[in-house]
């Protein structure tokens, strides 16, 4: 941790509500994207990373500042949406099919049909969906250390801190996580082609 | 190294998470085999397929609805703490000089039942009533046992029942008392191990009015202690802080983690080399649960740490009056304390005020704890390096 993010702890300890939220600005948008990957449903996404957060701020004078905020931040986040996906294990989980606002503009998310695929499927926004659908598709765990390691740009170490398992654990779960992905997506070889991938 | 092992390490090799000596191997071996080498060039189209995803950003209303949350939190915690916490402080407190009181007239009228020496009893108005109970039926086998045995066994019943409800076991070793007065009468001193669930129906037994006095002058907290290896302690100590936090724990007001506690003797820690000392010493965390939730937790540390690294103790029912009394009489110290020198103020005090006045506040929060919560389980966790 930094000295400002030091200070800002110290400060959220004693109940500043303004200081915990400048220390979580940073990780307000990742901490919703992983909440959103691992439950794919925006409202639920949203739910669960305010409770994330309410969770941090409740628990932060626990915080022995032993691992990194960033560290600590994302393993209650996904314990709280691990939580939430095994409470609704028996409930089919509908994907979304409306508008999402994205970095760069509006774009429709879209329902991939078996039918073979048109020409423009490179087309980056197009992608996108096969690839988010791809992860999607995978199991939990294996889901949330390729989230957190391409997403949140997390190393090995820190998401074995994160899940609390072996550093070994992640390594090969990664790998397994990675190869589930190539075999889906080779069956639409036009992807594993150079200028798809920028 | 062969395809399989590589095939294996290619994400890590791709990660840049090898160790030097593997990603030698690794790229020794990929330079001779193009298979292995299709498969990597695959890898690194997923890896950058997944990174090149973008983030979507937060919904609309996302951050005043997280302030409007933050907010009432920050209220709510204020508010539990504080005026809340004095006045539970008074209320404990007039509690326990009520129940005090009782349990001194019951006392007097057991001891006068069971025919000890009237004399005692004016000795024994000096010892703190919390203890009294404890200490008249310690006193009795002991002093008294060659002669009186029967009585005896009847008065140190009745006290201890109505008192600290024993279990049945504990009967047990009371009704051995006649054979081994001095070794009985210690283990009446400090009755560390009975059952709160029986209090009620104990205390109806000895009296009726017993139930009242009995649940608020024995504060108990069922403890238990669990051990968890892990290669990392100061990582699985934040851990088990996030797992408890999960299922309702809190830190324990007194509850600060020991570290430092190098483990010299520990074979690992010369294994795993210099620079990271600091992290492979025992940690300590002290939490509290109600019981359900310190079921949950167990569960969630087997699942988290793998059942062969956690290692639960019974839970046990621990009588806590002696630190009661202790908190207590802490607790008036620090606000005379803090009354002499707010009178003789002259400005310079306020930063000391203050500090005592934190200082009465974390200790009459224990208090709190100890009083109202007596269905709380608290759990002595021991991080050890593996």
């Amino acid at each position: 941790m930094d000295r400002n993010e030091k200070l800002l702890v110290s400060k959220a300890k004693a109940g500043d509500v303004a200081a915990f939220e400048q220390l979580i600005e940073a990780y307000q948008k990742k901490v919703y994207n992983l909440a959103l990957r691992m439950t794919g449903n925006q409202e639920d996404a949203a739910d669960l990373a305010q409770e994330a957060f309410i969770r941090v701020f409740r628990s932060i004078s626990g915080f022995k500042e032993q691992s990194s905020f960033s560290t600590w931040i994302y393993r209650i986040t996904t314990n709280v949406c691990l939580d939430e996906i095994r409470k609704r294990k028996n409930r089919k989980v509908i994907s979304i099919d409306e508008d999402i606002h994205m970095d760069d503009g509006e774009m429709k998310r879209q329902i991939v049909s078996d039918d073979p695929l048109p020409d423009e499927m490179a087309e980056r926004a197009e992608l996108r969906n096969i690839v988010n659908d791809a992860i999607n598709s995978l199991p939990e765990d294996q889901k949330v250390v390729i989230t957190l390691r391409d997403l949140n740009g997390l190393s090995y170490e820190e998401i074995a801190q994160v899940l609390g398992i072996p550093g070994g654990t992640v390594k090969s779960r990664i790998n397994r996580a990675r190869q589930a992905l190539r075999n889906v997506l080779l069956s639409r070889t036009e992807l594993l082609t150079d200028d798809c991938v920028k | 190294m062969v395809c399989a092992d590589v095939r294996e390490n290619i994400s890590a090799y791709a990660d840049g998470e090898l160790s030097a000596d593997e990603r030698k191997s690794f790229e020794e071996h990929i330079s001779s085999c193009p298979e292995c080498r299709k498969e990597l060039d695959d890898m690194v189209r997923i890896i950058k397929l997944c990174r090149s995803m973008p983030l979507y950003d937060l919904p609309e209303g996302f951050r005043d609805e997280l302030h409007a949350k933050l907010t009432a939190a920050a209220d709510r915690n204020r508010n539990s703490s504080g005026a809340e916490k004095s006045r539970m402080v008074r209320t404990a407190r007039t509690f326990a000089s009520i129940a005090a009181g009782i349990l001194l007239i019951f006392l007097g009228g057991i001891i006068v039942r069971s025919g000890l020496i009237s004399g005692r009893l004016g000795a024994k108005a000096d010892v703190p009533a919390e203890m009294t109970a404890a200490a008249g039926a310690a006193e009795s086998p002991a002093a008294e046992a060659a002669d009186s045995s029967a009585k005896i066994t009847d008065a140190g019943d009745d006290q201890i029942s109505m008192r600290f409800s024993e279990s049945n076991e504990a009967m047990a070793e009371m009704a051995e008392a006649e054979a081994e007065p001095t070794d009985s009468g210690q283990r009446l001193i400090s009755p560390r191990h009975f059952e709160i669930d029986r209090s009620s129906a104990d205390c109806d037994r000895a009296n009726g009015l017993g139930i009242a006095t009995a649940q608020m002058t024995t504060p108990a907290f069922r403890t238990s202690e669990m051990y968890v290896n892990a290669d990392d302690p100061a990582a699985a100590m934040e851990t088990v802080m996030t797992l408890a936090t999960d299922n309702n724990g809190e830190l324990y007001a007194d509850g600060t983690a020991l570290q430092g506690k190098a483990r010299a003797d520990h074979p690992s820690q010369s294994a795993f080399g210099g620079g990271k000392e600091g992290s492979r010493a025992q940690l300590k965390l002290v939490l509290t649960f109600t019981g359900t939730d310190f079921d949950n937790f167990t569960a969630a540390l087997n699942d988290t740490f793998g059942a062969a690294n956690v290692q639960a103790g019974a839970v046990v029912a621990e009588d806590r009056s002696e630190e009661l009394d202790m908190l207590i009489n802490k607790a008036d110290e620090y606000e005379r304390l803090i009354g002499e020198l707010q009178e003789n103020d002259d400005g310079s005090s306020a930063g000391e005020i203050e500090k005592l006045k934190k200082e009465k506040e974390e200790i009459e929060g224990r208090i709190e704890s100890l009083r109202s919560r007596s269905d709380i389980i608290m759990v002595d966790v021991y991080i050890n390096p593996k």
